[in-house]
């Protein structure tokens, strides 16, 4: 029950995860990220555990599709699972387990990978791979919320989404961005949806992304409202 | 203490760390005028220790601050070292709670006033941008009480919110629980409230949005940890209409 882009930024070697999901507080329990060495979504009956390890393999050098291998045995309900795994190379491996819930899937491209379980149909992750791909010429992190988008409209879950969210990590310092909705104001069932409200967040977010994660540390002076001041000035 | 003049009239941001004395758990919380403050803020890892890091915050000192208290290093190793690490560091505000307790805390000189920080054993507060300490120590007695570490914290901010500046504004909460076993046990934020305006949110604070979060969230922290063992326990809602959300 979640809908998950998982992918890398071939600018820098970034990692991001953006994921929506019917359940409150999914940044609680399914993405496990850091810079330099990869992103994984544990999902599907998440087993958190599958995330914490799959990072420690990744950090020792092991591949993401051996990783999934060692997750297999490490975990007797894995056909349960979905896991995604992308590292900052590009390299990617993904698993989803015969006992999600229908419908589950996933499609792999270049760099990146769409997944997710208890969606509407497989429209959603066709819809997903496009909008991935549509969204080329876009930042990093709008192309992942525009595949996020691209699920919701193609039908998401059919009961709709509580919580979601976006972590990208560069391969140093602490991730550039981390976002999350995990209890949506306005529930599904009245109208509301969680991906709508990271979509309202996000672009008050987007274009701080440079102050607060490159500018501020070292210009303690500026205040965020100069710096879209200027930045207002100068486009 | 002087005023830093780098900041607006309605910012603040309130802090708290701690830690479980029975479970050993870890968390953190934070509450600001600034968006998604938490997502910058707040540095848990439930095996290693916890960190704060506010006031013109240098979001690298957290991830260096923890990778260090990783390293073995002591909490008072760890600030001298933040201190020769960032020249600017008189205008952060920082505290650090390693595993086995024992917190400590710094607020520089630079921060924006009403600013400080107040201790004691599992416990550090943090908060700038305030009229007097009146929050501060409300969020410290607050935390001090009874209850899970989610429940700890959130209350702080609460406690501390009703003495808030009137023209403070709440935009942005989250709260963190890291536990020795797992990656984490609740990561629960609300990034951007829509303050003052008449949404269908109700224009509630990002602090009482958060609180409410954690009412919905804290009776499934139970279930989410069953469910890798058992995952045909059935759904979340299931699980919450039986235990009548206990």
């Amino acid at each position: 029950m979640t809908f998950t882009v998982i992918a890398r930024d071939p600018a820098d070697d970034a990692v991001g995860i953006c994921l929506a999901t019917s359940p409150f507080g999914v940044a609680s329990r399914c993405p496990h990220i850091q810079g330099g060495v990869g992103a994984i979504s544990s999902q599907c009956h998440s087993n958190p555990r599958l995330g914490q390890i799959g990072l420690c393999l990744l950090r020792n050098g092991v591949a993401p599709a051996d990783a999934i291998e060692v997750l297999r045995a490490s975990d007797e309900n894995f056909e349960y699972r979905q896991v995604g795994i992308v590292t900052p190379d590009g390299a990617l491996a993904v698993h989803s387990g015969r006992h999600g819930k229908a419908y589950t899937g996933h499609k792999t491209g270049e760099g990146f990978l769409v997944m997710g379980n208890g969606l509407k149909d497989g429209g959603v992750i066709e819809a997903m791979y496009e909008g991935f791909l549509q969204a080329s010429g876009e930042s990093f992190e709008e192309r992942l919320m525009r595949t996020i988008e691209a699920g919701y409209q193609a039908g998401g879950e059919p009961i709709g989404q509580r919580s979601a969210g976006m972590i990208v990590a560069a391969p140093s310092g602490h991730p550039r961005v981390r976002l999350q909705v995990d209890a949506v104001p306005v529930l599904p069932e009245d109208g509301g949806d969680a991906v709508l409200e990271l979509r309202r967040v996000f672009d008050i977010y987007k274009p701080l992304i440079p102050y607060y994660s490159d500018y501020w540390p070292t210009h303690p002076q500026v205040h965020w409202t100069e710096w879209l001041k200027d930045l207002d000035e100068a486009s | 203490m002087p005023q830093s003049p780098f900041s607006g009239p309605a910012d603040f941001t309130l802090g708290v760390i701690a830690r479980c004395p029975e479970t050993g758990a870890l968390g953190a919380a934070v509450a600001s005028s600034t968006v998604a403050a938490a997502s910058r803020c707040l540095l848990v890892d439930g095996a290693i220790g916890a960190v704060l890091v506010m006031a013109f915050t240098n979001v690298h000192l957290g991830a260096l601050a923890i990778k260090l208290l990783r390293d073995t290093l002591t909490a008072e190793e760890i600030f001298a070292l933040l201190r020769q690490h960032d020249r600017h560091f008189a205008y952060r505000q920082v505290a650090i709670l390693p595993l086995d307790g024992n917190a400590s805390a710094f607020s520089g000189e630079r921060t924006p006033a009403w600013s400080g920080a107040r201790m004691d054993g599992d416990l550090a507060v943090l908060a700038n941008g305030l009229a007097d300490s009146a929050a501060l120590d409300a969020a410290f007695q607050a935390a001090a009480g009874n209850g899970s570490l989610e429940r700890r914290l959130v209350t702080a901010l609460v406690g501390g919110a009703a003495h808030l500046r009137p023209e403070a504004e709440v935009r942005s909460a989250g709260l963190y629980v890291g536990v020795p076993e797992g990656p984490r046990r609740t990561d629960l934020r609300v990034d951007m409230a829509a303050v003052g305006e008449a949404d269908d949110a109700g224009g509630e604070t990002a602090i009482e949005q958060l609180a409410a979060a954690v009412e919905t969230y804290e009776p499934l922290i139970s279930y989410y940890g069953a469910l890798p063992d058992n995952p045909e326990i059935g759904s979340w809602r299931d699980w919450s209409a039986r235990d009548g959300g206990a």
